[in-house]
């Protein structure tokens, strides 16, 4: 579909099934400007600032443009692994208005270029770093993840904050008098597809940090095959407004999906998480584990639908949501989905909305903890039940005290 | 030159205390003083965890009238971090499950937090772990312990002596024990009395609050007392537990209304 068409779309409203929790702040954005062709490159130094403590090679984006290696970009990738431009064609974008398909179709319709990271078969790549710096004004990626068959990633994106990346790219742009204070507030739309064949295994972190002004339109389809393994790893941290739509189908059997997301709104933000995991063939597993932390006057939502087909005999599922609020004026919906058409299926899921635990505030303050102290150790270890899942410690250590309000 | 005596730990005098706007504790008085062990009796809804919880300081126990003193200062002035950093530790009678905050962890936070307040450097790392080990093994607690997040999937008599792992650490001046002889099998009740008993000495007090006289076999009292509708009825040396083991607490009630 074209810009204007889609522009003249609008996003879907709140009747919308995949949008009912989406901030209303999304449809006041401008999504619908292609992104500058031309790369306003970060400096090196706004690179270094936003990579994440990890031991591995670094791709760079900037609003969606992949950044050349000679440029800085990006070092060596691992033997195994590639990156290279996707054609048009092969992008697939979904022709139809479905709301479902509405971040795809527009991510495909405003991207400067669509990516494609693969990995060969039996590769183990190790870890590799995606890092993506927000640009001024509008910004779409389309990227293709492709796991040969037995290939295995651990996969870090990190969408940055990017502050001195903003104040970077204006002045590379040749504004002497421009700042990141007055060029317009970033919005990033991404599409990602993962494709993983036969006993492949991706682990899949998202570290989101996008400033507090900008806005993120997320859409993941993410298809497992036989005996394959999906971790999706989302730490969603800023944005004003973000809403992502993941769809997370289990092709082939044995597969394994899990879905564990750390979200913390606090302020005006408004966060919300539209999961769909299908169980297409038999014997697949997931589990999905949500722990969410809302003060302020945010809002927060989960939507974890589990879909069993006719064909998902022997299929579980498995889903832990917990709420934490930490203030009267904060909102955190979650709405657990079953949808089962097969008996022989296992599928439990348990959802908790609380403030701090009082009396484990009284037992760390009786050992002598001041109530700020404990009240952090508590937010805390209410974020590591996920954040324990991240597999790079250095990740883990950097993120304790971040993750927290 | 006159003796003056010394000021008592602590010293409650006519308190009233209200939990959740209902009265609990009407009127009690009592006095504890340095080097002395002290045993709190009563039939159940007397009153006797309440007293441990004013004195620790837990949020929603308020004191409606009479007063409370440690060392001659108000305790209700004090947050529940500050009264233990000035020395008073409660014993749960059932210790939080706290996942995800390290046992060791806040340990080392806990003493840090008293060594501060005294004026005094944060505590070697190293010498610090030597000293948790040590003290496990007087508690005989399994190493794993030490990786574990608080009371983390620790059993009753785990989690109790876990208590008394934290109170040989932070050596309090005043101790209050609430049941903690409640759900330990004899074995466990010789290790947590010996690791309570190694607390003893004269510039330190010890109040323990239980329902059985089981206990005081093991950390022998210097006096006992019996709180029932919320004041102190009767008090005595160690072989009033006795008596009360039994004759049971009715006696002292019509004893009292008499």
């Amino acid at each position: 579909m074209s810009i204007d068409n889609l522009r003249a779309l609008g996003l879907p409203s709140g009747r919308d099934e995949a949008w009912k929790y989406a901030a209303r702040t999304l449809s006041r954005r401008d999504w619908w400007s292609a992104p500058s062709d031309a790369l306003s490159l970060p400096d090196k130094a706004a690179i270094d600032a936003a990579v994440l403590p990890v031991e591995a090679p670094v791709l760079v984006f900037a609003g969606g443009h992949a950044v050349p290696r000679a440029l800085g970009g990006f070092g060596a990738l691992p033997a195994g692994v590639s990156l290279r431009p996707l054609s048009e064609d092969a992008v697939k974008a979904p022709t139809g208005d479905s709301g479902e398909q509405r971040i795809a179709a527009i991510a495909a319709a405003t991207t400067p270029g669509a990516w494609e990271l693969a990995v060969a078969a039996n590769v183990d790549a190790g870890s590799l770093q995606l890092l993506h710096l927000p640009a001024p004004g509008t910004g779409a990626l389309v990227l293709r993840i492709r796991l040969a068959r037995g290939a295995r990633l651990q996969l870090l994106e990190s969408l940055a904050d990017g502050e001195s990346a903003l104040a970077g790219a204006t002045s590379a742009a040749g504004s002497a008098t421009g700042s990141a204070a007055n060029s317009p507030a970033p919005t990033l739309t991404r599409w990602l597809q993962v494709q993983l064949a036969d006993g492949a295994s991706l682990t899949h972190a998202i570290v989101q940090q996008l400033p507090l002004d900008a806005a993120l339109l997320e859409q993941l389809d993410v298809s497992v095959g036989r005996d394959a393994t999906y971790l999706g790893l989302p730490v969603s941290l800023g944005a004003q407004a973000a809403h992502t739509a993941a769809h997370l189908s289990l092709e082939g059997p044995g597969a394994f999906g899990h879905w564990q997301q750390f979200l913390r709104v606090d302020g005006n933000q408004h966060t919300d998480v539209q999961l769909t995991v299908t169980h297409a063939a038999a014997n697949t597993t997931s589990t999905q584990a949500v722990r969410a932390l809302a003060g302020g006057r945010s809002r927060g939502a989960f939507s974890g639908k589990v879909v069993m087909p006719p064909s998902a005999h022997g299929a579980d599922s498995a889903q832990s949501i917990r709420n934490l609020l930490l203030s009267a004026t904060a909102e955190l919906d979650t709405r657990p989905q079953l949808e089962i058409h097969v008996d022989d299926v296992k599928a439990s899921h348990g959802s908790t909305t609380g403030s701090l635990d009082e009396q484990a505030l009284f037992y760390l303050r009786s050992r002598g903890i001041g109530e700020q102290e404990a009240r952090r150790l508590l937010m805390q270890a209410f974020a590591a039940d996920v954040i324990a899942r991240l597999p790079w410690p250095s990740l883990r250590e950097w993120l304790a005290t971040r993750v927290l309000p | 030159m006159t003796n003056t005596p010394p000021t008592p730990l602590l010293e409650a005098r006519d308190l009233h205390v209200e939990v959740n706007g209902k009265p609990i504790l009407k009127g009690l008085s009592l006095t504890v003083n340095a080097g002395e062990v002290h045993a709190i009796m009563g039939p159940n809804g007397s009153g006797k965890s309440t007293l441990s919880h004013v004195v620790a300081g837990k949020p929603g126990y308020t004191v409606t009238g009479g007063s409370l003193l440690y060392r001659g200062q108000d305790l209700q002035a004090l947050a529940p971090e500050e009264r233990a950093r000035a020395g008073i530790f409660l014993a749960f009678q059932y210790p939080l499950e706290i996942p995800g905050v390290n046992n060791v962890y806040l340990l080392k936070a806990a003493l840090n937090a008293k060594r501060k307040h005294l004026g005094q450097p944060e505590v070697d790392a190293f010498e610090f772990l030597q000293l948790v080990k040590a003290k496990m093994q007087r508690m005989q607690m399994d190493e794993a312990f030490l990786s574990r997040g608080v009371n983390e999937g620790f059993s009753g008599g785990e989690k109790k002596r876990n208590e008394v792992l934290q109170m040989q650490i932070l050596e309090p001046t005043l101790a209050l024990l609430d049941e903690t002889d409640s759900g330990l099998d004899i074995d466990a009740l010789k290790v947590v009395s010996a690791g309570v008993n190694d607390l003893r000495s004269p510039d330190r007090a010890i109040v323990m609050v239980t329902h059985y006289q089981r206990l005081l076999d093991y950390i022998v009292p210097d006096f006992v007392h019996v709180l029932a509708d919320g004041r102190i009825l009767l008090s005595g040396g160690k072989e009033l537990a006795l008596e009360l083991e039994a004759r049971g607490y009715d006696w002292v009630r019509a004893q009292d209304a008499a």
